[in-house]
């Protein structure tokens, strides 16, 4: 008997249940089988909840869902998943709990979880011998990889062309289902850097004024990432490092922090918390080798309950080894080895605007798909249009870049520099600047929000 | 750029529609190159391919612009006053970042007293965390220097700081709400000029202005504004002639309140009986002459469903009357005065009116029989007379009542601790505590019913009982059933405020 207010059920809501639907029809059809009367043997337990449904045929539908993944099976001819029996099961179970009082498992229902769970097994069998170095046999699980990438990008491309082909301006109507179902087909097909993608362009129509436009620029990024693909063979590896980077391939720290490392004293220079739609928190460091003059960033995850780490804090100096991820323009890094970490008084000497657009322009050149780059910027004033009242960064020659002029960065530098020149630390991203932190008058300001002392 | 739009329009109407090329027509001849590379035939991928090549060109070939028109900003005031010192900063920075924010208040309080200002770094968080809540402001635009007032200047979103309401600029070009905040500083400092100023501005300003303007005459009141007043009962706008009402109402000495009284007086008078308590004899006024309206009667005030009109005009005078006048005209004490209006016809106006007039004139020893706990007088209260009431007296006199309350009763007494917004005497901290540690020990669900007075306590609690206060949190903690963390929560604010104060004084 499952418990008052199981803590299962109240994961799910009808909406996200909702939103499993491959189409409106199933949805249309799950809901009016969610009536108790087409139902017989209903039954449930912490794992999975099962129920037989009068179908058209002679013998009920069996319909099982195991509740975690969520999973589902049921005997109807439908090529649909979920087919309507499981979303109409679904429904039922959230709403009419008490119906489901039988907890013995009947054998339709352990047959198939056993047989998940030995699918599980093996699954699990097979990443424990992947981590083990064996050439051969990673050779044959990397080949296996490469032909369900490419399979899954031939399905993608297709799809694209589609939506080429029929054209853009329907896609709002789209439901969310829609851009949903093929994210989950990368991330089947081992390139969750693409279902990110997906996701995103979903977001972009839903809320951007600018959607068409946008949506544009991602979708033809995102073609030029699967010719790359299918010409991976003839690429320099660097850029097959970032082509990787950018469709998801996992790299482990462990190869990581085997690979060459940075000695050297890495000022911090700006700290950056974001939230994602799933409620997952990325940590930003940026760090700057006062030697080497190589930007590094540091990358930490939490979900929204757990604390976020944080190896240093802006202002303060890490003197040790950095390793740095695979890239045309190595930028993300991991910590190898730090010997010391102190509060400092001296501040790195960054570059001028000319030497540091340039910087932006070759490493655009080196890895085509990189998003955003730090700069440490000498000798730089904020100035304000006559015309629109926009920010800039301007040097002494007048030249001027764009600052990004929501939130309160732009004010807490304006109040501490006076709109007298500083060294700034900030964020490019091809368009404007968001600056994270200054020094002037031999002072450093990380100009984030105020954190919580915990 | 053209074709780019161009691009935007192919891609939503679709290629199945769509004619034409979209490799041509662009600028740039290595990308003219690079496009001729692709295979006309395919529409699809051709289009995808040159919006993937045109973002990667426009997304690295940003370049800095060299536009005259904009100008750098001009610098920005610096700060005439000295900055806080570096540990009072501190203690901002973590206020501002979550901890013991309900101690702002305290902090900026200090910091004005001293004439001091909110460090650079601190200024944009502050200003931004202050400007949706009014008592903040109000208390954060004497320490934001000639630097927080530029920056209010140029950000839309601290329009809402105004300008400051110590230059004499504002009056002259402020907004509506700087200028009223400039002459209630005023009045602070110099009544009088104050009062020139409005007499000069009064012809020309509209009428919620000139209400605006004339209500901040409560502060530094006195005889010599009666001229101005009288004159505002003859203004054009109701709501004008209505503030002027209330402000010479309150100047026990002015032609209106003798006015008024003369009206009382006409309707009441006291029957002494041989050998019985005296009556108070009743009769009710008939109508409203012109001279009463002007004065702010009105025949049409609201008391209740059960209160007739000559009754409402009855109240109406005696709350603007002085308390004393009763017990000279009648020879009798306070209590005994009172005693016969709860024991007429028309006890229930007459009561509101009195507890009126007592707030009104502030005279303490009226407001302390009201304020009594368990008498009748008290317990027909209601919150909103108990507020009047409590802030009418001063502080020392609050002081004295909380102490011999607090320990008596605990319906009504943590509600006027509540009104008791200044910091506490040592005495009265005790008395809290040792109330607030009775309460521990018999109920289990002690820091819901007193959330806010531990609150209050953690703002003005005297520094002298912090032994007793951290007792408090012990008990607590060994209580089952009680949340120790709201103890714990009002002990750390309480320590913080404590510690705060004692870096002030250095």
């Amino acid at each position: 008997m499952l418990r008052e207010g199981s803590t299962v059920t109240a994961g799910w809501t009808t909406e996200r249940v909702l939103a499993l639907a491959p189409d409106p029809e199933s949805a249309k059809a799950g809901k009016s089988l969610s009536n108790v009367a087409k139902w017989s043997n209903l039954g449930a337990n912490d794992q999975a909840v099962w129920g037989e449904c009068k179908g058209s045929g002679s013998k009920p539908y069996q319909t099982r869902i195991e509740l975690a993944t969520p999973a589902f099976k049921c005997s109807c001819p439908s090529r649909k998943f979920p087919c309507k029996h499981s979303l109409g099961l679904f429904f039922l179970f959230i709403s009419e709990q008490p119906l489901f009082t039988n907890d013995v498992v009947p054998g339709w229902v352990s047959d198939w979880l056993a047989s998940r769970e030995e699918r599980t097994q093996k699954k699990a069998a097979r990443t424990a011998v992947e981590s083990t170095p064996d050439p051969v046999a990673r050779e044959k699980r990397e080949a296996q990889r490469n032909e369900r990438v490419q399979a899954g990008l031939d399905e993608l491309e297709q799809w694209i062309r589609d939506l080429i082909r029929t054209g853009l301006a329907s896609l709002p109507q789209r439901p969310g289902s829609y851009w949903e179902r093929m994210a989950a087909r990368m991330v089947d097909a081992q390139v969750p850097g693409l279902a990110s993608r997906i996701r995103a362009c979903s977001s972009i129509v839903s809320t951007s004024s600018d959607w068409p436009d946008r949506l544009l620029r991602f979708l033809g990024e995102t073609q030029l990432i699967m010719d790359a693909w299918r010409r991976r063979e003839s690429l320099p590896p660097s850029l097959t490092d970032d082509l990787k980077s950018v469709l998801g391939f996992q790299v482990r720290k462990e190869d990581v922090l085997a690979s060459d490392a940075i000695e050297d004293t890495w000022f911090v220079l700006g700290q950056t918390i974001d939230e994602d739609m799933e409620g997952l928190r990325i940590q930003k460091t940026w760090m700057l080798g006062v030697n080497s003059e190589h930007h590094a960033l540091l990358l930490d995850f939490a979900h929204r309950s757990q604390t976020l780490e944080s190896v240093a804090t802006p202002g303060m100096m890490i003197t040790g080894k950095v390793a740095f991820y695979p890239s045309g323009v190595p930028l993300r890094a991991l910590i190898a080895g730090a010997t010391n970490i102190a509060s400092s008084n001296s501040f790195p000497t960054g570059a001028s605007m000319d030497s540091e657009l340039k910087r932006w322009r070759s490493s655009v050149a080196l890895s085509p798909w990189i998003m955003e780059q730090p700069m440490l910027l000498q000798d730089v004033r904020l100035t304000r249009s006559a015309d629109n009242g926009s920010w800039s960064l301007a040097d002494s020659s007048g030249q001027q870049i764009k600052v990004q002029d929501s939130g309160i960065r732009l004010w807490q530098a304006l109040a501490v520099t006076s709109s007298s020149a500083g060294t700034f630390f900030g964020i490019w991203n091809g368009n404007e600047l968001t600056i994270l932190s200054v020094n002037f008058n031999n002072t450093f300001t990380d100009l984030s929000p105020t954190r919580t002392i915990p | 750029m053209t074709s780019w739009k161009e691009l935007v329009n192919a891609s939503l109407l679709g290629t199945d529609r769509h004619t034409g090329s979209v490799t041509s027509g662009w600028n740039d001849p290595a990308i003219v190159k690079l496009l001729s590379g692709l295979d006309p035939a395919d529409c699809e991928g051709t289009l995808l391919r040159t919006a993937g090549v045109i973002t990667a060109y426009q997304r690295a070939g940003t370049i800095a612009s060299t536009k005259a028109g904009a100008t750098p900003a001009p610098p920005l005031p610096v700060q005439s006053s000295r900055q806080c010192s570096p540990a009072a900063a501190d203690m901002l920075a973590q206020m501002l970042g979550g901890v013991h924010q309900s101690l702002l208040p305290v902090w900026l309080q200090k910091v004005a007293a001293r004439g001091e200002t909110i460090p650079p770094r601190l200024l944009a968080h502050a200003m931004d965390h202050m400007r949706g809540q009014s008592e903040l402001r109000k208390l954060a635009l004497p320490v934001l220097g000639e630097l927080g007032f530029s920056l209010a200047a140029q950000n839309p979103d601290w329009k809402v700081f105004g300008q400051s309401p110590e230059l004499d600029s504002t009056w002259q070009t402020g907004s509506t709400i700087a200028r009223r905040e400039y002459l209630r500083n005023m009045r602070a400092a110099d009544p009088a000029h104050a009062r020139q100023l409005l007499e000069e501005a009064l012809p020309t300003e509209p009428a919620r202005s000139r209400a605006d303007f004339l209500g901040t005459f409560e502060v530094g009141l006195s005889p010599d504004d009666e001229e101005l007043l009288e004159k505002c009962l003859d203004d054009k706008s109701k709501e004008v002639r209505s503030v002027a009402a209330d402000l010479l109402s309150r100047i026990p000495q002015s032609r209106l309140v003798a006015r008024m009284t003369d009206r009382a007086r006409a309707c009441i008078s006291i029957k002494k009986k041989l050998l019985r308590s005296p009556a108070l004899e009743v009769v009710l006024p008939e109508t409203v002459d012109a001279e009463a309206q002007r004065d702010g009667i009105d025949e049409k005030l609201n008391l209740g469903r059960k209160v007739g009109t000559k009754v409402t005009i009855l109240y109406q005078y005696v709350r603007c009357v002085p308390p004393s006048v009763w017990e000279e005209a009648f020879h009798c004490s306070a209590e005994e005065f009172l005693d016969a209006c709860e024991r007429s016809d028309y006890s229930e106006a007459l009561r509101m009116a009195l507890v009126d007039a007592a707030s009104r004139f502030r005279v303490e020893r009226w407001v302390e029989l009201f304020l009594r706990p368990g008498s009748k007088l008290f317990e027909a209260l209601n919150g909103d007379q108990l507020n009047r009431l409590m802030t009418s007296l001063s502080p020392e006199s609050q002081n004295r009542l909380l102490i011999t309350c607090l320990p008596v009763d605990d319906k009504y007494a943590p509600s006027l601790l509540m009104l008791h917004t200044v910091p506490w005497s040592a005495e009265l901290s005790s008395v809290v505590v040792r109330k607030l540690l009775r309460h521990l020990a018999t109920t289990k669900n002690s820091a819901y019913l007193y959330s806010d007075v531990l609150r209050q306590a953690a703002r003005y609690m005297h520094a002298s009982v912090e032994q007793e206060a951290a007792a408090l949190l012990s008990t607590a903690l060994n209580n089952e059933g009680t949340d120790g963390n709201r103890w714990l929560e009002f002990l750390n604010s309480y320590q913080f405020r404590v510690r705060m104060e004692k870096e002030f004084e250095t």
